[in-house]
């Protein structure tokens, strides 16, 4: 009875599982469909945008605009795509670029502006202004009414950036400064911090709080531009006239960072020294032990607003602007709207843009508490200073905006990169004195800029000569395989089944040819390149071996990568066998309930991916992290402290901080050691056990060299792994402090996708293929030492 | 050289479950005992426990004169030949031999002997010994042209050989065999029967050898263990068990073919004399084979008379006069060279005639065949299966 009752709810089970494969697919054709049948005279315009700290909300304000914007003009239909966070987004329109077909209308934050320039991506708008100025166009975007710097931030022109055309439409910005917690300003006797207030009263205020118990007087992040705008507060800056001209070794400037380094390096509880990205900077201030926390601009505020009240175990706070030192000085970091060069309705995607950037979508973005509108009259309405809502000063961002600067960026987008892993050494981790800091910096940029992969004059990649030389190999690998298959005498019948067999095969073979074969081929072609990723691959260069000798010879990025990796692989692969090897027998014996353990051993393996990394980067947290709680009673006793694994021990503990985490997903190599043990034949460890050995001796004799076949796959396996890390790195440490969490893969995707170079990225790629390789070959060759193949047997 | 002990040893799985019950054996030393039964009766789980692979539920073992029951196998001083040989796949066939001498090297430290140059000496000479015992041990199984060679090299009866070479080498008090040439095919199974037969001679040693093939039991016991469901049926030499069988199952069991067992009732006669009837047939049962008390305990109750299928005579077509016949038709004949079975349909029960193929004469499939069932040669069970014990034998 009992049985037929679960054959029956397994059948609905299944039955429910099967409709709703069905229904998902059925939706996904629909709403395609519907998009491809019901289309009507409109025209439709792409938008794409991000909502990273905005969610839902901003999604929600974003589409209930162009459903306005829909309804007052009937001609035009609107499509939004919003991949998520600003770094998907990017992901999302590169490749949609690269494709030749971009969204109309997008998001371009100002620091991607240069490049993206450079590359030809964007409309110049100044034509759009000037036609409706003489139209007189009732909505006309009046950029007199906007703050006068974050209309610079979208101007560039003679590889300046704030003069020549504009290229975006400001949608938002922020200034910057610090945010303070006023319960510790209140414990500490401080005064709360003036308008105008300077560094020296911010580090006697940092100092003061420091003295606190367990408190820390502030937390100063030392992104390229806040370093930036740290040193404009002294009239100063990394770069002269161009970014040629470097000024980081002037005494001036090294004074300047040598003073912040020795504030987070010299002194004790001043400033956070070791902080990195693993608190993402911004919840470092969430523990309410922290001061100051800055510079940040206004995207922390959703966050910070969450902060419970006094009354409710939390704390109050305010923001302050970016103190002064020798000049009152502050930055802009603004997004705009802009459109694509490539838009085939560029007028329908202005008046969009027109719609978008005006001052009622302004208003109910600026809700959210997120940005501060870049018309002046929406900045200074209600809706940016919400009476009601944390920040009280909202004013000091907008007083801040009238002396703010663009924080401008070469084309290359390298240079951000650099400036900042390089001076985080110096800064951050302390593990270089700031004066080798700053040359490695000067150095590389020079490697950089200097690179014959820079020249602007190369020939063009000969795509046409390339693919007659693909088509005919492949055409005449085809007939030789035919040939061979000819040549073999087999009976007529075996030739037709074989025939049917190809036949049957021949899904996966095209797959395998389009979706494997062919992109393997172009990336070994792409890897003698110079391609953007963002055009056509007609406008690829030719360059030799030239992205391979800039790797091998002269990339000190290519080579940490390459050390961290190594380091990580060093530790992770044994640890890795040995402890899953050790589970598998754990889960070999025969207990009540065993199955129960062998799931959960596996199921970490089964929950991997971005969860798992959040999930880490909490426990790994040098501030209250899970690990550092049960490390550090284990630790005082012998003297010594935990480590900060993402923050100044990060040359010492990074990679191992990884190697750790990897152990959380030894699950499935342990179910294929267990399978291996499962083989081994029990009377083999009967017999020895009447020939006189123990367990241990069993372990040897007999466990080990029967399970070395699996040993030697799974050994492998793990080396490929581990040469492969990237979502955790991505995730957990974005490849910082500095380059020491820069795992290969991530140094791989930070080329091909953040600095725009395919080419490079694909020479890694088979660099990478290459090492992987030689390592294996060389497992395999020394594996007939170890290995006893005919364990399994027998 | 040793003897062996097992007193009311019993293995019980979960509650219920008696794999071996209360069994009682002695084995005296050098002597070669076999326990045999069909599969599931316990035998190989007795000498799992006999050589401390499986815990021991109840009673005792002793091996020599001391009680083994929580002796760890390799202190048992045992040696056991596996059914699948269980060679260490990654070692060739030397190291298979020399594996548990090794184990048991007095100098067994491969580091002393760096800065002890005497302690080296003593165990490079233990190494020599092991060497020799290994090289004469291969003599003895004439595997010595295969010392270097891996076992998957081997073919199964070399393989068995070294499985054999194993146990030989450690010089065991007792060595136990787990159906050990049942992996071989039968050729080779006869042959290593022989040599296991002349080893066997030839050490004295005490042996303890576990099979389902009463044939190999037969062939090879000194003595001879019947087990069925974890209970002995029966103890005694090979001859024994055959000529009186102690129950309906051993005689079942024991011999080749099968005895003919006739399910039939024991009838008083008016003289006050048994007989045997079945299917309408009646077959005396004289005073002098079988004993009259243990018949009249009987009764006329349901019994069986098993006939060892060479025992029952053909008789020629006609002379039927004799009441102690058995009428039926061929409906096969097997010929086994010299030897010949006959299997006969008599009403529903075939009946095998095992008798040399010269006297077949013109016998034929299908044709009509008369038997001749000789009371005196005959088994007599109760319906409990217990034998009726013959007046003399």
């Amino acid at each position: 009875m009992l049985g037929s009752t679960a054959r029956f709810f397994r059948s609905l089970l299944t039955l429910a599982a099967a409709l709703f494969v069905i229904w998902a697919f059925v939706t996904v054709a629909v709403r395609e469909m519907h998009r491809l049948w019901i289309s009507d005279n409109r025209t439709e315009i792409v938008v794409m945008h991000w909502s990273g700290e905005g969610g839902q909300e901003e999604d929600q304000i974003v589409e209930d605009a162009l459903r306005q914007f829909e309804h007052e003009n009937p001609t035009l239909r609107v499509r939004r795509i919003n991949p998520g966070d600003a770094g998907s987004f990017y992901t999302k329109l590169q490749t949609m670029m690269a494709s030749g077909d971009p969204p109309d209308v997008f998001y371009v934050g100002s620091e991607r502006l240069p490049a993206f320039v450079s590359l030809g991506l964007l409309a110049p708008l100044d034509e759009f202004l000037k036609q409706d100025a003489k139209l007189n166009v009732r909505d006309r975007i009046d950029l007199e009414t906007f703050f006068p710097a974050t209309v610079k931030a979208f101007q560039y022109g003679d590889e300046q950036s704030g003069q020549g055309p504009l290229y975006g439409i400001p949608k938002d910005f922020t200034t910057v400064g610090f945010y303070w917690n006023k319960d510790l300003f209140a414990r500490a006797g401080l005064a709360p911090p003036s308008q105008n207030w300077t560094w020296d009263e911010f580090i006697a205020d940092a100092r003061a709080i420091g003295k606190l118990p367990e408190c820390t007087g502030a937390e100063f992040v030392t992104w390229p531009a806040m370093i930036r705008a740290y040193l404009m507060t002294e009239g100063l800056d990394v770069k002269g006239a161009t970014f040629d001209d470097l000024t980081t070794s002037s005494p001036e400037v090294f004074a300047a960072l040598d003073r912040l380094r020795a504030w987070r390096h010299d002194e004790h509880g001043a400033l956070t020294s070791g902080k990195s990205k693993i608190a993402s900077g911004s919840s470092v201030f969430l523990s309410g032990k922290v001061g100051l926390a800055g510079p940040f601009g206004r995207w922390v505020v959703p966050s910070y607003r969450k902060i419970p009240p006094r009354n409710q175990g939390g704390f109050e706070w305010d923001f302050a602007p970016l103190p002064h030192g020798k000049v009152d000085s502050n930055i802009v970091l603004t997004v705009s709207w802009s459109i694509s060069n490539q838009s085939k309705h560029p007028q329908e995607a202005w008046s969009l843009v027109r719609f978008l950037s005006g001052e009622p979508t302004q208003r109910a973005l600026a809700r959210l508490g997120l940005a501060i509108p870049t018309i002046r009259s929406a900045a200074h309405s209600d809706s940016f200073n919400d009476p009601n809502q944390l920040p009280e000063n909202d004013a000091g961002f907008l007083t801040a905006a009238d002396h703010a600067r663009i924080v401008d960026w070469p084309t290359n987008p390298q240079f951000e990169a650099l400036l900042g892993s390089r001076l985080d050494q110096g800064l951050k981790t302390g593990d270089l004195p700031l004066t080798d800091a700053i040359t490695n910096f000067q150095r590389d940029w020079r490697v950089e800029s200097q690179s014959p992969l820079r020249s602007v004059a190369l020939p063009a990649m000969p795509w046409t000569a390339l693919g007659w030389i693909a088509l005919i190999t492949s055409l005449a690998g085809l007939a030789i395989w035919i040939l061979i298959l000819r040549r073999k005498n087999i009976p007529k019948h075996q030739r037709a089944e074989e025939r049917a067999g190809y036949l049957l095969a021949s899904p996966w073979l095209v797959g395998f040819a389009l979706f494997m074969a062919f992109p393997i081929v172009m990336s070994l072609a792409l890897a003698f390149a110079r391609w953007k990723g963002v055009s056509p691959l007609s406008s690829a260069d030719f360059v030799g071996t030239a992205n391979f000798k800039q790797l091998l010879e002269f990339d000190q990025r290519f080579r940490t990568s390459m050390a961290v990796t190594a380091y990580y692989a060093i530790l992770a692969v044994p640890a890795g066998q040995i402890l899953a090897l050790l589970a598998a027998l754990l889960m070999n014996a025969r207990v009540r309930g065993i199955h129960l353990f062998r799931a959960a051993w596996y199921l970490p393996s089964v929950l991997a991916g971005v969860g798992v990394a959040v999930l880490w980067r909490w426990i790994f947290d040098s501030d209250g992290g899970l690990m550092n709680a049960a490390l550090q009673p284990l630790l005082t006793p012998l003297g010594l402290t935990a480590p900060e694994w993402f923050g100044q021990d990060a040359a010492k503990w990074g990679a191992p901080a990884f190697a750790l985490m990897s152990l959380w997903f030894v699950g499935g190599t342990m179910i294929v050691f267990l399978a291996g043990l499962q083989q081994i034949p029990i009377e083999l460890y009967e017999a020895a056990a009447i020939d006189g050995s123990g367990r241990l001796r069993q372990f040897w004799s007999i466990t080990l060299p029967m399970l070395s076949p699996i040993i030697l796959f799974n050994a492998i396996m793990a080396i490929i792994a581990s040469f492969q890390v990237f979502t955790q790195a991505f995730v957990m440490t974005g490849g910082e402090p500095g380059d020491l969490t820069r795992f290969y893969v991530l140094y791989l995707y930070n080329q091909g996708f953040e600095f725009y170079e395919m080419g490079y990225a694909s020479a890694m790629a088979w660099i990478l293929l290459l090492i992987v390789l030689a390592l294996t070959v060389i497992v395999l060759r020394t594996s007939n030492r170890w290995v006893h193949t005919e364990g399994q047997k027998s | 050289m040793a003897t062996v002990q097992l007193k009311a040893l019993s293995k019980v799985y979960g509650t219920t479950v008696r794999a071996v019950d209360s069994v009682d054996l002695s084995i005296s030393d050098g002597e070669f005992i076999v326990l045999v039964g069909p599969s599931g009766c316990g035998k190989s789980t007795t000498l799992r426990m006999i050589a401390g692979l499986e815990d021991i539920s109840s009673g005792t073992i002793s091996i020599g004169d001391r009680i083994v029951n929580d002796v760890a196998p390799k202190d048992r001083n045992i040696a056991m030949v596996f059914q699948n040989y269980a060679l260490y796949p990654h070692l060739n066939v030397r190291q298979n031999l020399s594996f548990g001498l090794e184990r048991r090297r007095t100098f067994k430290s491969r580091w002393r002997g760096i800065w002890d140059s005497a302690y080296r000496a003593r165990r490079h000479a233990e190494h020599l010994a092991i060497r020799a015992r290994v090289d004469a041990a291969a003599r003895t199984l004439s595997i010595e042209q295969l010392l270097h060679r891996p076992p998957r090299e081997l073919s199964g009866g070399q393989r068995q050989r070294v499985a054999v070479g194993r146990a030989l080498v450690r010089d065991p008090a007792v060595f136990l065999f787990d159906e050990p040439l049942s992996n071989l095919d039968a050729l080779l199974r006869g042959e290593m029967r022989t040599e296991l037969r002349i080893l066997h001679r030839s050490l004295r040693a005490t042996m303890v050898y576990v099979t389902h093939d009463q044939e190999e039991a037969m062939s090879l016991a000194d003595r001879m263990v019947v087990m069925k469901d974890g209970v002995v049926q029966q103890i005694g030499s090979p001859t024994e068990i055959y000529e009186r069988p102690a129950n309906r199952f051993v005689a079942g069991f024991i011999g080749t073919p099968p005895m003919n067992m006739f399910d039939g009732r024991l009838s008083r006669k008016s003289d006050g004399t048994f007989s045997f009837r079945w299917n309408q047939s009646e077959f005396s049962l004289t005073e002098t084979q079988w004993d009259a008390a243990a018949l009249s305990a009987i009764g006329e109750k349901a019994v069986t008379m098993g006939v060892r299928p060479d025992r029952l005579k053909i008789m020629p077509a006609g002379d039927t006069q004799g009441a102690a016949t058995i009428t039926g038709t061929i409906a096969t004949i097997e010929r086994y060279g010299p030897l010949a079975d006959i299997v006969t349909q008599v009403s529903a029960m075939r009946v095998t005639t095992r008798t040399a193929t010269d006297s077949l004469g013109p016998l034929h499939e299908g044709d009509t065949i008369h038997l001749r069932l000789e009371t005196n040669s005959a088994h007599l069970f109760r319906e409990d299966g217990k034998a009726v014990t013959a007046s003399k034998r």
